[in-house]
């Protein structure tokens, strides 16, 4: 009886966990190009360095920006939420979001700031 | 301090002696009983060394000894002496230090215990101090500054250190993650004794043994999770308590597994069911605790994650660590496992031991999956081309089977042992209040019905345990009901302060007053001297209270620090985090521009057509910004005079003021241009920008934490009350 049970519990629970995986969206953040975030208009991940030459500009509680891919490719990226501690001195910026082809920018959901690592310049 | 008393020689000597040590104690374990003398001696002088080179480290923080990198590196003059002492764990290799202190010193508490399994335990101990010593030679906290930087002379000794992350220093700080660490350093007793029940074939042990460690190490764990919750909404401004970032589940992962072991150990006493599972959760409980370590210590997840987890060199020494005490783990228990007697739960559903066993099952696969989201940037990068995270939503999401589940079978079980009848008219009673007051409590703030659920479940927890607690002899339920209460009092806490809040950004001129949700915020400019603050004004019912939120330059970091306030009100927080100050006087003054860029500052208009060089073979080279002020040529200039700048400003043709260069970018062709402000200057006023949000009843999730640990303890003292051990 006992063996038996359990495994119907974890049957039924691993079934729940299955469903509501594949029932909920932006669970997954690959990282790609921004040409593959374009392309794609998925949930993503995109890494890059901000174009410290482009202000940030803010209007209606969301801040905007513009980052560079090491290939040099630029995107804009609007986040409605709060900048970031550290976003100035930020060595690299990990954005999860999706891009918005009505607005040719990147909304971003989540803005991360990498810091240089403080042990960076040991040998 | 006598360079003869270096710490890398303590370290390095600690590691023959341990291996010393590990070879009498295996002799010892192998049944040469005169083996075990020995074995003990050099156990002893492993903590001597370990002993020394702690005070060491310590001595060398206090003292500001810069010419030691980790000292250089940790802590400035300027910091605080309890800062100081906390920067022994702010570095990686203090806190690998301090982790191996603490494995050190559970292994004098076991021989002082008068442990028959002495002879099984210490070998694991001494494995294990092993790794982290060969850990602390790799990369050890006493390397000098010219041995870590290479443009360092020998003996150089550096004016001050690069400081503390301001961030960090936080009281917090000072006993956030040595409790956790604490947790860490005591997980590896279960393990000793899960692998003591393997070789005798006989669990009982854990439940003799065992129990007293795993709620130890469980309360650790969890206190320091609940430490990092309350630092991360109070300083970090993420505005919130918790970011299921990697840093924080691989605490939460073996923390959950460690509640699963408790119950399961609880339900081997009473009906001597999961003898089995719960060795191997013992096993699994360590393993994850270094699991944890490993991914957010080897830089794996170095893309990953909000934290910077720079690759130390260290995850060989991680990984093959990991892989060792994995295939000791798994080849013991696939021996001897089958071998331990174990019952089997009840074959009734509603038994208290049954729906108890499903709690644990639930704990541990929610344990599972965290564990499998955590790990997703290792487990994608190897089946798909691209690595790829898990974000909060999956986390979010999978939370809400799990999480009520657990609320089930945690009222379930304790009904079902205490003999109430779902049918009863109090269990009918309550579940009625429950509904109402759940949905009332909703109903005015959202229509998801995802906290509709939770609250009434949690409710009718509250109440349940409540009922327990005054009706019971409050001795034998004080523990289980005060955890359940106190995880059910979290849980609405999590709902009202996540489903009900609210949040905006919004810019604030200064002295102008702007009307925040239902009350008004004014900025009222930028105060202090070296460690600014923004300091606003807020109004609510006629009441007006002075608000600052520090917002200065960090010099470790080169960012702006910035932290919120909060205000505390009885059914909500409002937190406010400062994000941005502009100041109206550099407004009004400069201007940056790129080549062929145009600008506006006050009524001019500012075109910037190029840099110009004069005189370049001379003594004194010229750069000339060729401008356009309102269509008029105007050429400020920097001359450079024994390899300092000169600013050569001009006055503005048709106005009374006059532009100088503030700062070139000769690379990007920018330039940074300053205009006086002339007599007839508007300056706009400063303004700043603010995020405010609403945490509806969030200290129900301190409530709910406090409450835990109340229970924990509660637990706690009663095993020593009963067992004289």
């Amino acid at each position: 009886m006992k063996s038996r049970n359990i495994i119907i519990f974890l049957a039924v629970l691993v079934s729940v966990v299955v469903a509501i995986l594949s029932l909920s969206d932006n669970i997954m953040s690959p990282y790609v190009s921004f040409d593959d975030a374009i392309k794609k208009q998925a949930y993503v991940q995109i890494i890059g360095q901000r174009d410290k030459s482009i202000p940030v500009s803010r209007e209606n509680g969301s801040f905007s920006f513009v980052i560079l891919s090491e290939d040099g490719d630029s995107m804009r990226i609007t986040h409605a939420g709060q900048i970031p501690q550290n976003f100035d001195h930020a060595d690299r910026i990990v954005i999860l979001g999706k891009y918005d082809p009505a607005m040719g920018v990147f909304a971003a959901d989540k803005v991360l700031v990498k810091c240089p690592s403080k042990y960076a310049k040991e040998r | 301090m006598p360079d003869i008393i270096n710490g890398n020689t303590l370290i390095i000597l600690a590691l023959p002696v341990s291996l010393a040590g590990l070879f009498f104690a295996g002799r010892a374990a192998l049944g040469k009983a005169s083996a075990a003398g020995y074995s003990r001696q050099l156990y002893f002088a492993t903590t001597a060394l370990i002993v020394l080179s702690c005070a060491l480290l310590m001595g060398l923080l206090l003292a500001g000894d810069y010419r030691n990198a980790y000292v250089y590196n940790n802590i400035s003059s300027d910091l605080p002496t309890l800062y100081v002492v906390a920067a022994f764990w702010a570095g990686h290799q203090g806190s690998f230090l301090l982790w191996l202190l603490l494995i050190n010193l559970v292994g004098i508490f076991i021989m002082y215990s008068k442990d028959d399994s002495e002879n099984i335990l210490m070998p694991v101990l001494l494995i294990t101090q092993i790794f982290f010593l060969a850990i602390l030679v790799a990369d050890s906290p006493f390397k000098m500054v010219w041995d870590a930087y290479a443009d360092v002379q020998p003996g150089f000794k550096p004016e001050n250190g690069l400081g503390m992350n301001s961030l960090l220093v936080d009281p917090w700080m000072v006993s956030h993650p040595p409790v956790l660490f604490l947790g860490y350093a005591s997980a590896i007793v279960p393990f000793g004794y899960a692998i003591t029940a393997l070789i005798r074939r006989d669990a009982t042990i854990l439940v003799e043994r065992a129990y007293p460690w795993v709620l130890f190490s469980m309360i650790c764990l969890g206190m320091g999770i609940f430490m990092g919750g309350y630092w991360a909404y109070k300083v970090l401004g993420w505005g919130g308590y918790w970011g299921w970032d990697p840093v924080e589940n691989s605490s939460l992962i073996p923390w959950l597994v460690s509640i699963a072991l408790v119950h399961g150990i609880v339900l081997q006493r009473k009906k001597g069911v999961l003898a089995r599972s719960n060795i191997a959760l013992s096993l699994v409980y360590f393993i994850l605790v270094y699991y944890g370590t490993f991914l957010t210590r080897s830089g794996v997840l170095s893309d990953f994650s909000v934290h910077s987890f720079a690759d130390y060199g260290l995850s060989p020494y991680l990984a093959s660590f990991l892989c060792f005490y994995i295939i000791i783990a798994a080849v013991m228990f696939a021996v001897n496992g089958r071998k331990i007697e174990s019952k089997n739960l009840s074959d009734s559903v509603f038994s208290w031991d049954a729906l108890a066993g499903y709690g644990v099952l639930v704990l541990v696969g929610f344990a599972a999956v965290v564990l499998a989201g955590t790990s997703m940037p290792i487990i994608s990068g190897l089946f798909m081309d691209k690595a790829s995270a898990v974000t909060e939503h999956f986390y979010n999401n999978i939370s809400v089977p799990f999480g009520m589940l657990m609320l089930v079978f945690m009222v379930g079980s304790t009904m079902s042992l205490t003999g109430m009848k779902l049918t009863g008219r109090t269990v009918i009673a309550s579940a009625a209040v429950s509904l109402a007051a759940g949905v009332a409590f909703n109903l005015p703030h959202t229509v998801n019905p995802i906290p509709y659920f939770f609250t009434v479940l949690s409710l009718f927890v509250v109440i349940m345990c409540g009922y327990d607690l005054a009706r019971l002899r409050t001795s034998t339920v004080l523990a289980s009901r005060l955890t359940h209460m106190g995880m059910a009092i979290l849980v609405i806490g999590i709902m009202a302060s996540g489903y009900h809040s609210s949040s905006v950004t919004k810019t604030f001129v200064k002295d102008k007053e702007e009307s925040v949700f239902s009350f008004f915020m004014t900025f009222r400019g930028m105060t202090g001297e070296n460690k600014t603050a923004l300091h606003f004004s807020l109004r609510d019912d006629g009441v007006v209270r002075d608000i600052y939120t520090p917002y200065y330059p960090d010099e470790k970091t080169n960012s702006w620090f910035r932290a919120p306030y909060v205000v505390h009100e009885f059914s909500r927080d409002v937190y406010i985090s400062p994000e941005a100050f502009h100041s109206g006087i550099q407004e009004a003054s400069s201007i940056v521009l790129a080549k062929d860029g145009k600008g506006k500052i006050g009524d001019l208009t500012v075109h910037f057509r190029g840099f110009r060089t004069e005189n370049m073979t001379s003594a004194e080279p010229q750069i000339i910004a060729d401008l356009a002020v309102n269509g008029k040529p105007v050429a400020p200039a920097l001359k450079i005079v024994q390899g300092s700048r000169i600013s050569i400003d001009k006055p503005v043709p048709g106005t009374d003021r006059a532009v100088s260069i503030a700062d070139i970018d000769v690379g990007e062709r920018k330039v940074m241009l300053s205009f006086t402000l002339g007599r007839n200057a508007v300056i706009p006023p400063d303004s700043a920008v603010a995020g405010i949000s609403l945490k509806r009843f969030i200290w129900l999730v301190w409530l709910g934490t406090i409450v835990i640990s109340a229970g924990c303890i509660a637990a706690f003292a009663r095993v020593f009350r009963n067992s004289p051990a």
